[in-house]
């Protein structure tokens, strides 16, 4: 075991062999109190079965040779001693006087034999010189103790018993202790692998090597350790794709407009503009590209806000039929201008609980959309319905709508379904991920269903006042 | 702290009652026969009819009682008793302790009615008491003396020693030893005819040897006389008109005896005896392991009734 003493490895091996070896103990103590116990006892009940048997012949009277002779034939057949006594002094019958000599039972043994108790006995006795389980049962006629049989095994046969016992019992745990600090050893290092597996494979991660794959072999908490990790790795190795991506994009996004104020400013400096009129003209592109550059810095603040914990919203109730005609309101030069149809129909009922501003900046990015990308002669219909506690808002164009393709990713950051960029036809890309985020955060949902060259439907659906307020 | 004191006011009232502990008040005129019980220390009288009418529990680790000359006086003594205790029967409770010491197994009222012999197995000695409780002489005899007989022709005091094989003779007049004869070991139970120069002695037998036999000495040299088969352990003799009567506890068995010395009944009696009296014209005898005594007829030796006492009947005290 060449191992750390402060590894998992060994203490979880010194755990699990510090348990079987008291196991092991704890069985062998165990067995010994209840091998010697149980022995003991059923001795002693075997005893005193044996002598009872014997003393039934007894037929009462004084005792008879024949009857002394009977039982040392017995004797002379059986394994344990046994004997019939009927000597008043051994028994203790001249007790209240002081004689002396040591009896073969005391006073007490007698007055329980003298009540016809069977007596028991284990330990050293005196007489016999050595340690002994014993049972003594009364021979009793008319009240009268006339004698009594006794019968003992000496104790030592049972320890020698009991050595021999824990002598194999030693050595059978001794070799159970090497298979099983054996085996042990091998299953840990079996179960422990994967944990260090996953161990290096860390490591790697944390230099940046995120393409690394454990091999889930198992099922249990090592396994799905090992599938937390590779999914955590994924995340990783995904999140690190996005911001290099997203990185990418700002950088790409930011880099167009600043190469138009870069190319007008420089015509102007170095008087390449031959008159005012030229002059007014390459000042309004550098505007519009600075304004462009503003929206695209803003949309990033917006977004970094709603990515964060910082993102605070104000909200008040909103009465959300009249709140969608005053931001329409605005739109009608526009829409007129680029000859579309606006239809709305709005409920008056919904009152939602948000913050107005991220309302409007919802409304704005989504009519902006759907009038961008529907033609002249299109239709952007609108409509607020109220469902049950919640309100239902459709944007709906007859616009070019979106691929099929893209449509999964059009909410995420920088996606374009336009992907040439060019500086009239699509945002920043980020509008439609910062609506989602806002909508989220007002615990709403958004939907977008499109079919291409037939037009866009996008769904917000908004809790209403009356869940808000109970919720 | 009040109910402190309260308690051990109560405490102190209650133990002060013990000290005079009332027991049943046993009337002057009336006859009993008493049972010493050692196994529950208490006594039990009955009456000429043999019917139990008190029962005295003493707190007292006595082994033996001796009613004095007044027949109301009776001291109560044991081997691990530190003194003698001293009852009156009529009035049914402890009149007075005399200090005699540890050892007292034995006590004997002389001929006199005044002096008393207690004798003492811690310092293996015989105390002279007077009927105060003093000590007027002490003689010292043979090893662990039990058993005492007053010779009153001889004035001499037998002492049979129970750890020894000597019985000493002690001179009642000069109150010195007279002579020591041979006798055998673990010797109790006596019987003394002096008008026949007997002493008889009975015993338990020494080391696994059980005694079977009675001995005959003569009470004047200490020869042995003669020796009657009466097996197991004779420990207790009486004499009457009717004849001798032998009990032997190792085997529960009473023999009657002749003037020769003849067994003319035998009878198994209670269950390891080791006490016997004469009460009225009845042969009475004590069964310690049974706790119950027997009444016999002196001349059948049949058991007419059969009384339960104390634990272990150990004695018998007799008033007539």
């Amino acid at each position: 075991m060449n191992y750390n003493w402060k590894s998992l490895t060994f203490k979880l091996w010194l755990t699990i062999i510090t348990a079987i070896i008291l196991s092991v103990l704890f069985a062998y103590s165990l067995s010994q109190y209840y091998y010697k116990n149980l022995y003991v006892e059923k001795l002693k009940t075997d005893l005193v079965h044996e002598a009872s048997l014997l003393g039934a012949d007894y037929s009462g009277g004084e005792i008879s040779d024949d009857f002394k002779e009977k039982v040392e034939w017995f004797n002379s057949k059986n394994e344990s001693e046994v004997f019939v006594v009927n000597n008043p002094r051994e028994l203790s019958a001249c007790l209240p006087f002081e004689i002396n000599y040591d009896t073969l039972i005391s006073e007490e043994e007698r007055q329980m034999l003298l009540h016809g108790k069977a007596v028991e006995k284990e330990g050293y006795e005196k007489r016999f010189e050595k340690n002994i389980v014993a049972a003594i049962i009364p021979l009793i006629d008319d009240d009268r103790l006339e004698g009594i049989i006794y019968t003992y095994i000496p104790v030592n046969s049972i320890t020698d018993l009991l050595k021999e016992f824990a002598v194999k019992w030693l050595a059978a745990i001794l070799l159970f202790l090497i298979i099983a600090i054996f085996f042990t050893t091998k299953w840990l290092k079996k179960l422990i692998s994967p944990i260090k597996e996953i161990e290096s494979a860390a490591h790697r991660v944390s230099e940046g090597d995120y393409d690394i794959q454990l091999q889930v072999k198992s099922h249990d908490e090592i396994g799905k350790l090992a599938q937390a990790f590779n999914d955590m790795a994924n995340s990783i190795h995904l999140e690190e794709e996005r911001k290099k991506e997203f990185l990418e994009n700002v950088a790409h996004e930011l880099r167009t407009p600043l190469s138009y104020v870069k190319g007008y400013t420089h015509a102007i400096l170095d008087g390449v503009v031959k008159n005012e009129e030229e002059e007014r003209k390459y000042l309004q592109l550098i505007s519009r590209e600075a304004l462009r550059l503003q929206r695209i810095v803003g949309d990033l603040m917006d977004l970094s806000k709603v990515d964060g914990d910082s993102f605070h919203l104000c909200k008040t109730p909103i009465a959300f039929a009249q709140f969608i005609e005053d931001v329409l309101a605005k739109y009608e030069p526009i829409i007129k201008e680029k000859q579309l149809d606006l239809i709305f129909e709005l409920d008056p009922d919904p009152i939602i609980y948000g913050d107005e501003g991220r309302m409007e900046q919802i409304l704005h990015n989504l009519i902006d959309n759907a009038i961008q990308y529907t033609n002249p002669g299109g239709s952007i219909t609108i409509t607020l319905i109220q469902q049950n506690e919640q309100c239902e808002l459709s944007v709906s164009d007859t616009g070019s709508g979106i691929p099929k393709a893209d449509l999964p990713y059009v909410m995420n950051r920088f996606y374009r379904v336009n992907k040439a960029r060019s500086r009239f036809d699509g945002g920043s890309g980020l509008g439609l991920s910062i609506v989602k985020k806002m909508v989220e955060w007002q615990h709403g949902k958004i939907e977008i269903q499109s079919k291409e060259k037939t037009g866009t439907k996008v769904k917000i659906t908004l809790p209403t006042i009356k869940e808000e307020w109970t919720s | 702290m009040k109910w402190g004191i309260n308690l051990l006011l109560i405490v102190l009232f209650l133990t002060g009652c013990n000290l005079s502990h009332p027991y049943t008040k046993i009337d002057k005129d009336e006859a009993f026969l008493a049972t010493v019980n050692i196994k529950d220390t208490s006594l039990t009288f009955l009456d000429e009819n043999y019917h139990p009418f008190a029962e005295w529990d003493i707190a007292e680790p006595f082994t033996g009682a001796l009613l004095l000359a007044d027949k109301d006086t009776i001291l109560l003594y044991g081997k691990e008793m530190e003194n003698v205790q001293v009852f009156s029967l009529s009035a049914g409770k402890r009149i007075k302790s005399w200090k005699t010491g540890k050892g007292i197994v034995n006590m004997q009222l002389l001929n006199d009615g005044k002096s008393i012999v207690a004798v003492n197995q811690s310092d293996h000695s015989i105390y002279f008491l007077n009927d105060e409780g003093e000590k007027q002489e002490i003689v010292k005899v043979g090893k662990s003396p039990l058993t005492v007989l007053e010779g009153q022709k001889a004035n001499r005091l037998y002492v049979i020693n129970f750890g020894d094989t000597k019985c000493t003779v002690i001179n009642l007049g000069t109150k010195k030893v007279d002579f020591e004869f041979s006798i055998h070991s673990s010797s109790t139970g006596t019987l003394l005819r002096e008008e026949k120069d007997e002493i008889w002695i009975g015993g338990h037998g020494d080391g696994d040897h059980v005694e079977e036999d009675l001995y005959i000495y003569s009470a004047k040299t200490g020869k042995l006389k003669e020796k009657l088969k009466a097996p197991t352990m004779p420990i207790k003799f009486l004499e009457s008109d009717e004849g001798i009567y032998v009990l032997s506890h190792g085997t529960s068995s009473l023999y009657k005896l002749n003037k020769q010395y003849e067994e003319v009944e035998r009878k198994v009696v209670g269950v390891n005896p080791f006490e016997m009296a004469n009460f009225k014209k009845d042969v009475v005898v004590a069964g310690y392991d049974s706790d119950e005594i027997y009444v016999m007829d002196a001349n059948t030796v049949d058991v007419k009734q059969t009384i339960k006492v104390g634990e272990g009947p150990f004695q018998l005290l007799l008033r007539e």
